[in-house]
């Protein structure tokens, strides 16, 4: 098992306010930016009512806890994994981050010290990977949507490098 | 879709599925130990005290792995099932394939990790129950799989905040994150427009998925292990002792005696009716001692259930210092029994006050009547008796194995299965 990365349970629950914010961002973006009808719109409204809901409820367990919550970016920068502007790069870009939020929240589980917050974060990633094999779904429906056995797991440092590039200019 | 999981449940083998070494993983200690069955003689097997005890930093995390197995083997053996019927065509077909495949990876993990661990890994079923699983249309498999795997995923979160290692914690997420996969799949074909939060969506739970407890995902599976045909001579199918004997025969929590019969007739003693109980609500394994001093010729097993039993304040002695082991157990004493435990579980709220009019010859000094009333509110009219408002005539005469089966059975129906939020 990796090291530990995180100092206490409130950094880890900012790093994954820090990935919702993202997840949120994107997903909002993309409802207001009208690019989706029909059943593909319906399913990114409600994977965006999830996403504000985490973060929602990330924000006040944090503040609950003590600590602060991290604020969301001025702005985040899509454009790195695909075009928020067409359907195509709307998809692409959801298959991307979904999947690294499963892993990254699989990868930080065994850091969380309080049984409390472990339980939220596994009643959260799963509906993350709930998103991501609907997301496959809707790109090729007749390709297995759930490539493997077993959803990899990222570590806190990898994760970090991956969304850098999307994380736009300075928070708030 | 979840009220069609629970209808399931009303139906029943693998004699070689124990619900104890499922849950409670008495892998550590070798489950050929404990063949010994809920009659079977009371000598010793010889599993020392300090064995358990040193297993026991491991057994949980075992206990755990043990109960994703059995799972998995269940969904595994269904995909297998439903992919050999041919049903399905197409898109569906390759999700099954697929699926399937990956559940039977699932299994042969768990597998080795156990026993990497040191454990033994549960044994599947010989055969599994499927005369439930609706086969008429591809929707409604694909439905009732949608379902399964819902339940599988609920299995996971519900296990995984009990889980003390960090490399068996990461690996059950991982496989979590599969399971809601394939529900959230298998969704997007057989009820891609449902809306959120239903239970047909790909996310039923909506935003926050809600867990189930392995009391509630047994409820659920049980029907899948109660065998097709009694394994008892002397267990006749057609009557209510018997769905009531080979449900818990499913469930590894009745056995029988050590020749294969049942003897639904015979008198349950009080330390029979302690492993009965303790193995019904997955407490078998759990060692607090027992404060009782005449054990006798009962076996550590059923010995160690009377402590645990005792320890929930489920089984009280005739004395703080007699359990009385070796006495049958009476009908009232059984309603008290189950009644503890769904309480102590929190399946059910203890009554407070008794109605003169139920059970009316049942008196108080019996000590009973509050757990009476709360068996009657909950499970309804006590198994043998016609009317809860007519005199119980033999309350106080000993219970049958067949009666204590009937007791037990009706209380674990009542059991809410509905998965449960954690936000």
């Amino acid at each position: 098992m990796a090291d530990r990365f995180f100092k206490n349970d409130v950094e880890i629950l900012n790093y994954a306010l820090t990935l919702e914010h993202l997840e949120a961002d994107f997903y909002v973006k993309v409802i207001n930016g009208g690019k989706l009808m029909g059943k593909e719109l319906a399913d990114f409204t409600a994977i965006r009512d999830h996403e504000v809901a985490h973060v929602n409820y990330l924000i006040a367990g944090i503040t609950a806890a003590g600590g602060t919550p991290v604020k969301p970016r001025a702005s985040y920068d899509f454009s790195p994994l695909g075009d928020i502007n067409t359907r195509e790069g709307i998809l692409q870009i959801a298959n991307v981050l979904e999947p690294t939020g499963v892993g990254a929240y699989d990868g930080v589980a065994f850091e969380i010290q309080n049984k409390a917050y472990l339980a939220v974060a596994g009643s959260i990633v799963q509906i993350e990977a709930r998103h991501a094999a609907r997301i496959k779904a809707i790109i090729d429906p007749n390709a297995n949507p759930v490539p493997n056995a077993f959803e990899q797991t990222l570590r806190p440092a990898d994760v970090i490098a991956a969304i850098t590039p999307l994380l736009g200019s300075e928070q708030q | 879709m979840a009220s069609q999981i629970d209808d399931l449940m009303a139906r029943a083998m693998s004699k070689r599925f124990s619900r104890r070494s499922l849950v409670k993983g008495s892998a550590a200690v070798g489950a050929g130990a404990l063949a010994l069955g809920a009659f079977g003689g009371f000598t010793s097997f010889g599993i020392m005290p300090m064995q358990r005890a040193a297993a026991s930093p491991l057994s949980s995390d075992l206990q755990i792995l043990n109960y994703a197995l059995t799972l998995e083997y269940l969904e595994a053996a269904a995909y297998k099932a439903i992919s050999n019927a041919g049903l399905l065509t197409g898109r569906a077909k390759t999700y099954f394939d697929a699926f399937g495949q990956q559940e039977q990876t699932h299994v042969d993990a768990l597998v080795a990790t156990i026993k990497k661990l040191g454990g033994t890994p549960v044994a599947p079923a010989k055969a599994y129950n499927f005369s439930t699983v609706p086969v008429n249309t591809p929707e409604a498999v694909l439905a009732f799989f949608k379902a399964v795997e819902d339940v599988g995923a609920s299995a996971y979160l519900g296990a995984a905040t009990s889980i003390k290692d960090a490399g068996i914690l990461e690996a059950a997420l991982s496989i979590h994150a599969v399971e809601a996969e394939h529900a959230a799949a298998l969704a997007d074909i057989v009820s891609p427009n449902a809306p959120d939060a239903t239970p047909g969506s790909f996310t039923p739970d909506g935003a926050f998925a809600k867990f189930r407890t392995p009391d509630q995902v047994f409820q659920i599976v049980a029907p899948f292990f109660v065998p097709m045909t009694s394994p008892f001579p002397d267990v006749n199918a057609n009557t209510a002792h018997a769905t009531a004997i080979l449900y818990l025969a499913g469930l590894g929590i009745a056995r029988g005696d050590q020749d294969g019969f049942y003897r639904p007739a015979n008198p349950l003693l009080r330390a029979q009716m302690a492993g009965l109980v303790a193995r019904a609500f997955l407490w078998a394994d759990e060692m607090y001692g027992n404060r009782f001093g005449d054990q006798q010729v009962v076996d550590n097993d059923l010995w160690n259930s009377v402590g645990v039993l005792s320890y929930y304040d489920v089984a009280r002695g005739y004395t703080p210092t007699e359990f009385d082991p070796l006495t049958s157990v009476l009908n009232a004493q059984v309603i008290s029994f189950v009644t503890r435990a769904m309480v102590t579980k929190g399946f059910w709220e203890q009554e407070l006050n008794s109605d003169m009019a139920q059970y009316p010859n049942v008196p108080w000094e019996s000590g009973h009547r509050l757990d009476i009333a709360t068996y009657v509110k909950y499970a309804g009219t006590i198994p043998d008796t016609s009317s809860t408002t007519a005199a119980w005539s033999n309350y106080a005469a000993p219970a049958t194995r067949a009666f204590s089966a009937e007791v037990i059975y009706q209380a674990l129906m009542t059991i809410n299965t509905n998965a449960q939020a954690i936000v």
